[in-house]
């Protein structure tokens, strides 16, 4: 880590040309949006309100909100509404003012604890909690309510214990998954709330009173603390394990850290330039005015600060606050004594309270959301890593609040009197909205009276829980919202209690099941209670007197003892099995040695076990970007200089691109790669030959060009040498990184930087021999080909997204002055000179557009050289618009607009944003499972177009459509503008599709489940977003989206993602998937039906929230081709067929009752009802729900079209279950009727005329064939037979002979029952019976399968058939062992139309294209613009994606449509060097073969767009006036408008 | 399987250090992990549909023909006494109508099945310490063929359940076992209401089923005009065909009873003995009956499934039953009048498909035939109609013409 302080502190008086830096903060602008964040939070909350009010609640009582409400009577102005959403006031070191207090002095309002917790149970409340959850679930309360009614023998239960025991078994097992799933969160939640935060003690926080409670709430502490002992000693008892640690830690805290804070800190500092006072910080945008104080004047006592100059009235005019006057807050009132006690202690998270002072140390994790007051760094800066809430992993800026930053030790902070006056928390990660207030004397008077004074505070000054404090030695700051208030808590979903589709769906059969139950119960009972009316049955003569005495009070108990005995309907056993099938499922799918991943030993890891269904229904797939698709690494791994491109790369993009043209891919990568590493030998050796850089490593090598290398070594001229020279050093000075020394030999230079493609440029800089070493106060030390040099930077204007350019003004060794400029292709472009270097300009052009098609970023590096006089002349209008007042950054913008000119073009760059292995494929074998891809991220529009693009979501058939309403940073637009503008634009795109978003549509959408055409993406960014999300909008939103081939969201916060996907969710009634790697996706992963965390190398939050844990983005394909749609289909198969045989069953039992007058007897012996769901029938049927596999892996993968039938979740649908239930009546009435035929209508079934009619024996004929004929039903409705299915069906019939045997003869117990095994088994009647039953049975299921096998066959039949013939005998050997993607080629065959286009696609024209299946076509390169018809695009007007490469296509076609250039094609590459340039010449190649559908198209190159832009913006004469207002608009309107405003004569 | 974790003072870290080491998660590649097991995918080709159909339409249409067969050769005949009390003539014989009998024999004999003569006497019967006048009902009947052995005799009920809830558990097995269960436990239990009599007595069989039993009597039936045995110069009157009252049921039963250890002065005969027990037990005269021995005790308490049910009387498994009239005299106690009841008795003769049942054959001949049809349907179109190609891709979905307007069908065109 740099230590950034002392330099800094050197520089305390400045020099004048010393650097500087104007930092545009990359904060969000977000106006008027937390409220309707706010609402679709709400919203979202609401609509799963159902499912998760258990979590609520468990949170809600685990803190500390409970409010009694007594204390609000004396109408303070706080509001404590147990929420915390009223605006709250935060007191340090001032006495809380009397309404706050409540009669005993005590803080009225309660903050929410720091401590969260997302587990649902503790120990103690575990067992009458979850009880209490699962006697939620309808089915469990009847099976309780059987069980008690089995306790009465008057209902005719046999055995009330062992009638208990499955529903026991349910509950205990299903309790303690519960517990093993919530154990994991809880023993995070007490890691997280145990991690160490370093807070001032010894000093009193009057804002929270930890004993500040009523009698009543004593009571409830004690019982809290009592029972916490209880938990923790319960605890210790079971987690011996976790005592040792958690004692260190205690230990730790008592010691007080002899740290920073103990460190003499140079008050000089403060007294530099920097603050000099005044009333208003020119150079902050934090305003500070007085205001008058209401506060009885203080005692006017102490000093001024050193430094403070003259005092300034509150009415300070223009000018003179154009003179850097300010006022330097101060919060520290200098009168207060130290007491020296306060430390800062380390202490435990959870121990955090609202209105604690923290110290927050480099890498640390935030434990709160906390307001910054001041840091290491002397100007109050900090960076923080925010991934864990947007998912970016670049650095960002916070800046302390102004008036704090003189607080530097714990001492400090005793003195420090203030009140911090915030808005309630809220979501919206991006806005932040509050006030710090104090009273100071001001400078020069120091016995004045002290003025009120105060200073805005907003999301700039405020880290947030779950960040990391990077590059920053420390952050003092103040404890301002707590757990669940923090943002990220808010903007965390509730940890969800998923189940399955089927799971729900199957409450409905469950209850249609009770209403076949109650008519069954009620048909019995009444036709029982008129049996018993009668007088002239034998049961009036020899039963003396019926069970309840009156028939009605006989039919009545009757009732109930059907439901006993036909509780089978609604089979508990059902709820066991499907809980076993889903767990064996994900062992399976954790056993799959496919989607291991060995780099970090990371299987596919199932968090939930009971959703594996889902997975196979999924049609909507969610993905987050960065660390999911992408690899979040940036390699440099091209470059044009002078001309000349370098660089040896293979992207996925090109392999794609490849694979799309016929290239056998594995032999083409692999020889590429092979070519790739020898070029990095010679690239390397090369290196070390020219300068033995102790700074390169040889593995971090990214920019293979040994070309580059041997030109640098000047093999060819000197001109190209210095060209290379100096574009490499143009990179190692013009960016804004932060150098990391890692010790160690040799000495490894990292870099951190706001962008990771920084980072990347200045490393391949370094690698080349140009090393950043260090910055210094002026200026930047490198270390160039070993020798350290010291470059003198003057300014560095910031990069921007609005600018998309960054700047840094050198003074050279030799004393010139450069301005170096790096940016995006068309800023830069457009800068350039007028009139030089045309050909250098058009070469670099098409360099970059190939870089591009390889799926690279790139940017361009430019210089001008700056005379003395011009530099000194730009600088004091620099000057003045830093310090400007108003519209500061737009005036920097446009002075820095104006030196940002005449450039000369060095060369360009590509980076490779690399895609994870396989990303491109898994998404196209993804889309042809009909499954649509939604990316959501917290990225920029430009990257995620960029990897839109690179991962074929996007491709340049398609037209984007734009969705964007513009920010409007003054606030003036109402939402009702807002509205109207996103209306507006959604009915735009709907027009293309000729909808209008109506009723109508919708429902006809619900239907649809076809994936749209490839013709056209859509993107939208989290402002727009918020907007289109509202009730009105939604609707035609999700329409628009359903047409669209892509969609990407961009920008967006975490609630956001979550929103979106519950939109999709609830709104087109689908099945959903989020993937995703960062704690910002935790909201979508748990929204989702299906969440699927990345285990990446950082952060695991995604992963402990996610349902699947896997190691590589695709992995998904086999997850959900594979595993997603055998474990639905096997599932749907599973239920059916378990209903299926219940109702055999037990109408079986049913028909008996007709012939005993429905008085609810027994036919079957009482062991055959305990084991039929036990042993004989349920354990084929779950291996059937385990094992069964209609096509195996590597065909499932091979034929992806197969999962469409689980997106139309046609493997489980109501028809399915009722026909399933009519064939299980069917065959109810043929297993009870044959064997009463063969056995009741005679005198005698036996060979020896002995009875054999008995109920018990007559029970033995219905139940073997009915057995036989499940079990056989079962093996016929599973596809694959396997040894272990056969063998399990085989031992199941077995089983009911054996246990007939067993149970019949060892014991006379079995009452009448006894013997019955001998003299049934010794009976042909018996074995005929045996045959003929099972036989008729199954005889209209075979038949309809057969019918429907031949003449209506699923694709699945024909896919079998296929296999059968040996079509896939190619693929199936090559055994998913590596789980490797599957060659398509090997299945020509499946697909009959894929072999068709490529024997067409040799020759096809571009005309025929459209008609082609979109995957055979051959690919537009991404940058290459194609055909963009006006119509459509004018849709998407006011793009600002025009950032590095391919989104400039819709800019040109929008400004360029009828023009037509000649520059594009066979444009000579300047043949100054001739050598062998595999990379080039490869990409070349395939552009050439695209070259004919260019021409067709009459489109343009972008490389002729760049020819035709260039210089535009460096023309001269424009009044300051006019740029200002383009510039203005720029800002609102992006780069595209930009452009077209200089373009425009 | 607990996830590694970033932050963590326990123990886990130190499980997750020692997981970066080895491969530790690599789930074994083996046949059974991966689902990779042999297996044959059960593929409904044309081929097999029509061997399967094949099959079973020649093993349903062999076994209907042969149980055809069987149940033709049973002999039978069933008559219904029901009445005989109160339709009978008295004393004289006279004809029993015709829709009572139901009987199997081969057609062409003299001698008619379905002509057979009844009547009724009060005869004074002699039971154990009593006698008392009772109706005795006469029925003589023709058997127009010989029966060969075994000719079992069965008693059979009409609407008589014996499957109701709690008649089905009106018993005590450890009585009937011969324990002497105390009164405390019989009371209560599921013998109730009948446990115990008005004096507390136990009642011995206790429960609703063994009060219930059966009480007519039957004699063995006695052939009227015997022929000229061989040997044998004059004719005799009559010869009983002496059939058994053992062996007529299982012969595991036995274990199920024994003779009762209660002292006699404990119990009471059920209320319904009062038949046969009219001063309840006594000892030395009417002691309880050995229910290990009394076969005809044993088969009441296997109770029938149906209310139809027959139960086995008597038997005679060495015998030819002489064709001739015979003549069967009951005892005619039973009255089943009351409850809307039939009862009635059957000689039969038995094959190994038991008595007379026509039903298995035919059902086994339906099967077959519908096998039959379904294959030659099967037949005619999959093989001659419009057969399909076995794996013939244009059936696939996505290459259906009528999707030719999505993605991915465009390859079909």
């Amino acid at each position: 880590m740099v230590n950034r302080q002392p330099e800094e502190e050197e520089a305390g008086d400045q020099p004048p040309l010393s650097m500087q830096r104007s930092r545009w903060a990359t904060r969000k602008l977000t106006v008027k949006s937390s409220s309707l964040k706010r609402l679709s939070l709400v919203h979202r909350k609401h609509n799963r309100a159902a499912s998760n009010e258990k979590k609520r609640a468990s949170g809600g009582s685990e803190s500390l909100r409970q409010t009694d409400g007594a204390g609000n009577t004396d109408g303070a102005s706080v509001t404590s509404d147990g929420d915390g959403d009223a605006p709250r006031t935060v007191f340090f070191n001032l006495p809380l003012p009397d309404e706050l207090k409540d009669e005993e002095g005590r803080p009225l309002q309660q903050y929410t604890r720091n401590k969260i917790r997302t587990a649902k149970y503790t120990p103690l409340s575990f067992i009458p909690k979850n009880l209490w959850f699962q006697f939620h679930n309808i089915a469990n309360i009847f099976f309780l309510f059987v069980v008690i009614l089995v306790i009465f023998p008057i209902f005719g239960g046999v055995n009330p214990g062992l009638n208990a025991v499955p529903l026991i078994f349910i509950i205990v097992v299903t309790g303690i998954k519960d517990a093993v799933e919530d154990y994991r969160r809880t023993i995070l939640d007490i890691e997280l709330n145990n991690a160490p935060v370093h807070r001032l003690s010894g000093w009193e926080n009057v804002n929270v009173e930890e004993d500040n409670v009523s009698t009543w709430r004593r009571f409830k502490k004690a019982n809290s603390r009592f029972f916490g002992k209880i938990w923790y000693s319960i605890e210790s008892l079971w987690k011996r394990k976790d005592v040792e640690p958690s004692r260190k830690i205690s230990a730790i805290y008592d010691d007080p850290r002899a740290s920073i804070e103990t460190r003499t800190t140079p008050w000089e500092s403060v007294g530099s330039p920097r603050s000099r006072q005044s009333f208003v910080s020119a150079r902050e945008e934090i305003q500070m005015t007085p205001v008058p104080s209401p506060l009885p004047p203080q005692p006017a006592k102490g000093e001024l600060h050193p430094g403070a100059e003259g005092p300034r009235g509150p009415s300070t005019s223009e000018e003179a606050q154009a003179h850097f006057q300010n006022v330097k807050g101060d919060l520290i009132n200098q009168e207060i004594p130290i007491s020296g006690k306060a430390r800062f202690h380390k202490d435990a998270w959870k121990n955090l309270v609202v209105g604690d002072f923290v110290r927050i140390y480099n890498d640390d994790e935030l434990p709160a959301d906390i307001i910054i007051l001041a840091t290491s760094d002397p100007d109050g800066q900090c960076y923080v890593e925010t991934k864990n809430l947007d998912g970016e992993t670049n650095l960002k800026v916070r800046t302390a609040a102004r008036c704090g930053r003189t607080l530097k030790h714990a001492r400090d902070c005793e003195r420090a009197q203030f009140i911090v006056e915030s808005e309630p928390p809220q979501p919206n990660l991006y806005k932040y909205n509050g006030a710090i207030k104090w009273r100071q004397r001001l400078p020069g008077n120091p016995h004045g009276e002290p003025v009120e004074m105060s200073e805005g505070l907003t999301i700039d000054n405020m880290l947030l829980r779950g960040c990391n404090l990077r590059n920053t030695e420390w952050a003092l700051g103040i404890v301002l919202f707590t757990g669940h208030d923090t943002k990220i808590m808010m903007n965390a979903g509730i940890t969800p209690s998923k189940r399955a589709r089927i799971a729900r769906e199957l409450n409905f059969n469950v209850i249609c099941n009770f209403g076949i139950l109650l008519v069954m119960c009620l048909i019995v009972a009444i036709a029982n209670g008129s049996s018993w009316a009668k007088t002239d049955a034998s049961l009036y003569w020899f039963e003396y007197g019926s069970i309840g005495g009156t028939p009605g009070l006989t039919g009545f108990i009757t009732f109930w003892a059907a439901i006993i005995v036909f509780q089978n309907l609604v089979p508990i056993s059902l709820y066991i099995s499907l809980e076993i099938v889903r767990t064996l499922q994900a062992f399976f799918i954790y056993s799959d040695v496919g989607m291991y991943y060995d780099k970090i030993d990371q299987p596919c890891v199932p968090k939930s076990w009971n959703i594996s269904d889902d997975v196979g229904q999924i049609e909507y797939i969610f993905s987050d970007k960065t660390g999911t698709l992408t690899q979040n690494v940036m390699e440099f791994k091209k470059a044009s200089i002078n001309g000349q491109p370098y660089g040896e790369a293979y992207t996925e993009a090109q392999a794609g691109m490849n694979k799309r043209m016929g290239v056998d891919v594995g032999q083409e990568s692999a020889k590429i790669i092979a070519e790739i590493a020898a070029a990095k030998v010679r690239a390397i050796q090369g290196l070390r030959e020219l300068h033995d850089n102790p700074y390169l490593h040889d593995e971090d090598l990214t920019f293979i060009a040994p070309d580059f290398v041997e030109d640098l070594a000047g093999k060819n001229g000197l001109q190209q040498q210095r060209a290379n020279e100096h574009f490499m050093l143009a990179l190692a000075l013009c960016h804004t990184v932060i150098t990391e020394k890692q010790p160690g030999d040799p000495p490894k230079i990292t870099f951190k930087a706001q962008s990771p493609d920084e980072a990347a440029l200045v490393a391949t800089a370094r690698d080349m021999g140009f090393t950043v070493l260090g910055m210094s106060s002026d200026g930047i030390d490198l270390n160039v080909m070993g020798e350290d040099k010291h470059f003198e930077v003057l300014n560095t204007i910031e990069f921007n997204s609005s600018r998309k350019r960054m700047s840094s003004i050198v003074r050279m060794p030799d004393g010139k002055i450069l301005l170096f400029c790096k940016g995006a292709d068309s800023v830069i472009y457009s800068r350039l000179k007028r009139g030089e270097q045309s050909e250098l300009r058009r070469e670099t052009a098409q360099h970059l557009e190939m870089f591009a098609v390889e799926g690279l970023r790139t940017l361009c590096i430019a210089e001008r050289q700056l005379t003395e006089q011009q530099y000194i002349d730009w600088r004091k209008e620099y000057d003045l618009a830093s310090t400007a007042l108003e519209h500061r950054e737009e005036k920097l913008e446009v002075v820095a607009d104006k030196i940002e000119q005449e450039l000369t073009l060095l060369g360009g760059t590509a980076i490779e944003d690399r895609l994870q292995d396989g990303v491109p494929d898994s998404i196209a074998l993804l889309g042809d499972a009909g499954i649509k891809l939604w990316v959501l991220t917290g990225d920029k529009v430009e990257t995620a177009i960029n990897i839109g693009f690179s991962c074929n979501l996007l491709n340049n058939d398609m037209d984007l459509i734009r969705l964007q309403v513009i920010e409007d940073e003054s606030g003036d637009s109402t939402e009702d503008e807002y509205l109207r503008l996103a209306e507006a634009d959604l009915d735009k795109g709907l027009a293309k599709f000729g909808m209008t978003g109506s009723d109508e549509e919708l429902k006809h959408a619900l239907k649809d489940h076809e994936p749209p055409a490839a013709t056209h993406g859509l993107v939208i960014d989290g402002f727009t977003l918020r907007w289109v999300l509202s009730d009105g909008l939604r609707q035609k939103f999700l329409l628009l989206c359903k047409q669209c081939k892509s969609v990407l969201c961009c920008r967006v916060s975490p609630a956001q993602k979550a929103a979106v996907v519950s939109m999709v969710k609830h709104g087109l009634d689908v099945m959903t998937l989020s993937i995703g790697d960062g704690a910002n996706d935790v909201a979508m992963i748990q929204e989702a039906d299906v969440g699927v965390g990345i285990a990446g190398v950082e952060g695991r939050q995604a992963v402990m929230s996610s349902d699947y844990a896997i190691g590589q983005f695709r992995f998904l394909q086999r997850l959900v081709l594979v595993h997603g749609r055998w474990s639905y289909r096997r599932l749907a198969e599973t239920i059916s067929n378990f209903f299926y045989k219940n109702m055999v069953w037990t109408w079986a039992i049913f028909w008996f009752q007709v012939f005993c007058n429905f008085d609810i007897s027994y036919i079957f012996d009482y062991t055959y009802i305990l084991m039929f769901n036990l042993f004989f029938t349920s354990v084929p049927v779950v291996l059937m729900g385990v094992l069964d596999q209609d096509v195996s892996d590597t065909v499932s993968l091979a034929v992806p079209q197969l999962y469409r039938r689980g997106i139309e979740r046609l493997e489980w649908t109501q028809t399915k279950f009722w026909a399933y239930m009519l064939d299980g009546i069917y065959q109810s009435v043929v297993s009870f009727f044959i064997p009463f035929v063969f056995v009741v209508l005679t005198a005698a079934a036996s060979g020896n005329g002995l009875d054999i009619a008995e109920r018990t024996r007559l029970g033995c004929y219905i139940a073997h064939p009915a057995v036989i004929t499940i079990n056989t039903y079962i093996l016929i409705n599973t596809y694959r037979w396997d040894w272990l299915m056969l063998l399990v069906v085989a031992l199941s019939d077995l089983f009911i002979f054996f246990w007939t045997g067993v149970y019949s003869m060892a014991t006379t117990s079995a009452g009448s029952f006894y013997q019955s095994a001998p003299q049934v088994y010794q009976e042909l009647t018996f074995w005929m019976c045996l045959i003929v039953t099972p036989t008729i049975c199954l005889l209209p299921r075979l038949v309809v399968k057969c019918i429907q096998k031949q003449r209506f066959p699923y694709d699945v039949d024909i896919i079998r058939e296929q296999i059968r013939l040996g079509q896939f005998a190619s693929i199936e050997g090559k055994t998913a062992a590596e789980g490797t993607p599957v060659d398509e080629n090997g299945i020509e065959g499946a697909s009959a139309g894929s072999s068709e286009s490529s024997t067409r696609r040799g020759k096809a024209k571009h005309a025929h294209y459209a008609s082609v299946d979109e995957d055979r076509r051959p690919i537009y390169p991404p940058s290459v613009t194609t055909t963009h018809n006006t119509r459509t695009q004018n849709g998407s007007d006011g793009t600002n994606y025009t950032m590095h490469d391919r989104d400039r296509r819709s800019l040109d076609a929008r400004l360029e449509e009828d023009e037509i250039t000649e520059m594009d094609q066979e444009m000579p590459v300047r043949p100054s060097i001739d050598r062998a340039r595999p990379s080039y010449d490869r990409i070349r190649a395939s552009m050439d073969r695209v070259r004919p559908s260019l021409e067709a198209s009459n489109d343009f190159t972008s490389a002729a767009r760049l020819s035709r832009i260039e210089s535009s913006h460096s023309a001269q004469g424009q009044s300051s006036g006019q740029r200002r207002f383009n510039l203005t608009t720029v800002r609102k309107r992006g780069l595209s408008a930009f452009s077209k405003k200089s373009i425009d004569p | 399987m607990a996830p590694r974790r970033r932050r963590g003072a326990d123990a886990a870290e130190a499980d997750a250090a020692s997981e970066t080491d080895a491969p530790k998660n690599r789930p074994p590649n083996t046949a059974f992990r991966q689902q990779r097991m042999r297996a044959w995918q059960c593929v409904l080709t044309p081929k097999l549909i029509v061997i399967v159909f094949s099959f079973l339409s020649i093993i349903y249409l062999g076994f209907g023909a042969y149980l055809t067969y069987l149940a033709h050769t049973i002999r039978d005949i069933q008559l219904d006494y029901t009445d005989c009390t109160r339709e009978a003539p008295k004393d004289t014989l006279g004809p029993m109508p015709a829709e009572r009998i139901s009987a199997h024999f081969s057609g062409n004999n003299t001698l008619d099945p379905y002509k057979a003569q009844w009547k009724v006497e009060v005869k004074d019967i002699q039971y154990l310490g009593f006698t008392a006048p009772r109706n005795v009902c006469t029925i003589e009947y023709n058997i127009p063929e010989d029966l060969k052995p075994t000719v079992s005799f069965y008693y059979h009920l009409e609407n008589f359940y014996q499957n109701h809830r709690r008649y089905v558990a009106s018993f005590n097995a450890k009585q009937l076992l011969g324990d002497a269960v105390d009164g405390g436990t019989i009371n209560g239990s599921t013998c109730d209401p009948l446990a115990h009599d008005a004096n507390g007595k136990i009642i011995y069989p206790c429960g609703v089923v063994a009060n219930s039993i059966f009480n007519d009597t039957f004699s063995s039936p006695t052939l009227l005009n015997p022929a000229l045995k061989d040997g044998d110069n004059v004719t005799p009157n009559s010869t009983v065909y002496e059939m058994k009252t053992t062996g007529i049921a299982w012969p595991g039963l036995k274990d199920l009873y024994g003779v009762t250890k209660y002292k006699l002065e404990d119990i009471v005969p059920p209320p319904n003995w009062n038949e046969t027990y009219r001063n309840g037990y006594i000892k030395g005269i009417a002691e309880p009956p050995d229910l290990r021995e009394d076969e005809h005790f044993q088969n009441w308490m296997m109770l029938a499934a149906a209310p139809n049910f027959y139960k086995l009387y008597q038997r005679n498994d060495q015998d030819v039953m002489r064709s001739g009239t015979y003549q069967v005299t009951i005892v005619d106690t039973y009255d089943t009048v009351v409850y809307n009841g039939r009862k009635s008795f059957l000689i039969t003769t038995i094959s190994t498909m038991g008595s007379r049942n026509p039903w298995p054959g035919i059902i086994f001949l339906i099967v077959g035939g519908i096998c039959l049809i379904l294959d030659v349907y099967f037949i005619l179109s999959f093989f001659l109609w419009k057969p399909r190609k076995l794996g013939d891709p244009s059936y696939l979905s996505w290459n259906q013409p009528s999707a030719a307007a999505q993605p991915h069908a465009g390859a079909a065109q």
